[in-house]
């Protein structure tokens, strides 16, 4: 149907109005419970204070006196293995 | 690399420590066993320095190096365990309210029943990171994450709902 025609014909029989969709109710999604769990957990993990020993295994990190990797002990290559 | 590139590289590392530290206790439940291994993490990616490529994916490449020494070293040695079923009584979080205290300690069970694949997806996901990097964390497909994805939360979300009274009404 063309649109001059639909306008008019809406126009005489305002009853056959088209349904309204609420839009926000289509575009929004009611919230994951389990991803907001899970992101929530992440953050209270990732909250928690960071031992001193941490910051004090850069320090030897960055001694220059050390080969890169003495400070690990912990064998060869530290890129991504299969 | 160069001195800058260090002090560049060492900023980025520090600034990755909660996340490591994070995927550790998501991944082998004990804190102290945790932070061997994300410590160890530290030291292999320092040393492995020189192969990172810079304005790449720090996190997913961290992260890679972690799974990877975690799944090594389980699996020759077992020295980090799969995971702590206690693991919701050691976690320390940020003011909460209880409900939200009890929800997370149940997500943390919950996650503690699934098989290591789907809990480890399930965290990387929540770690805010996409499907495509938690597959290239994992090195494994995107289907394949995708699938252990939506297998793992569907039995994470059955088991916060808790168990279905077969019997219906009682009597």
């Amino acid at each position: 149907m063309d649109q001059p025609r639909k306008q008019q014909r809406l126009a005489e029989r305002p009853d056959e109005q088209p349904a309204i969709t609420p839009r926000a109710t289509r575009a929004t999604p009611r919230p994951d419970p389990i991803s907001a769990g899970l992101r929530a957990l992440w953050a209270s993990l990732e909250d928690e204070p960071v031992p001193d020993d941490f910051l004090a295994l850069l320090d030897r990190m960055d001694d220059p006196a050390a080969p890169p990797g003495s400070a690990s002990g912990g064998g060869s290559g530290g890129g991504p293995t299969p | 690399m160069t001195d800058d590139g260090d002090r560049k590289f060492r900023a980025e590392l520090v600034a990755m420590i909660p996340k490591l530290r994070a995927f550790a206790r998501g991944l082998c439940g004990s804190r102290d066993l945790a932070d061997d291994l994300a410590q160890e993490t530290l030291a292999k990616a320092w040393a492995a320095r020189a192969s990172y490529t810079p304005d790449t994916n720090f996190r997913a490449w961290l992260f890679r190096i972690l799974r990877n020494h975690f799944y090594t070293v389980a699996g020759v040695s077992r020295r980090f365990v799969p995971y702590d079923p206690d693991v919701s009584t050691h976690v320390q979080s940020t003011p909460a309210t209880q409900g939200d205290r009890l929800m997370l300690d149940d997500m943390q069970r919950g996650l503690a029943t699934l098989p290591a694949e789907q809990r480890e997806a399930l965290l990387l996901l929540g770690s805010g990171l996409q499907w495509d990097e938690i597959a290239a964390v994992m090195g494994c497909p995107l289907g394949t994450v995708k699938s252990r994805i939506t297998r793992g939360r569907a039995s994470l979300k059955r088991y916060m709902e808790g168990p279905v009274d077969a019997g219906g009404v009682l009597g």
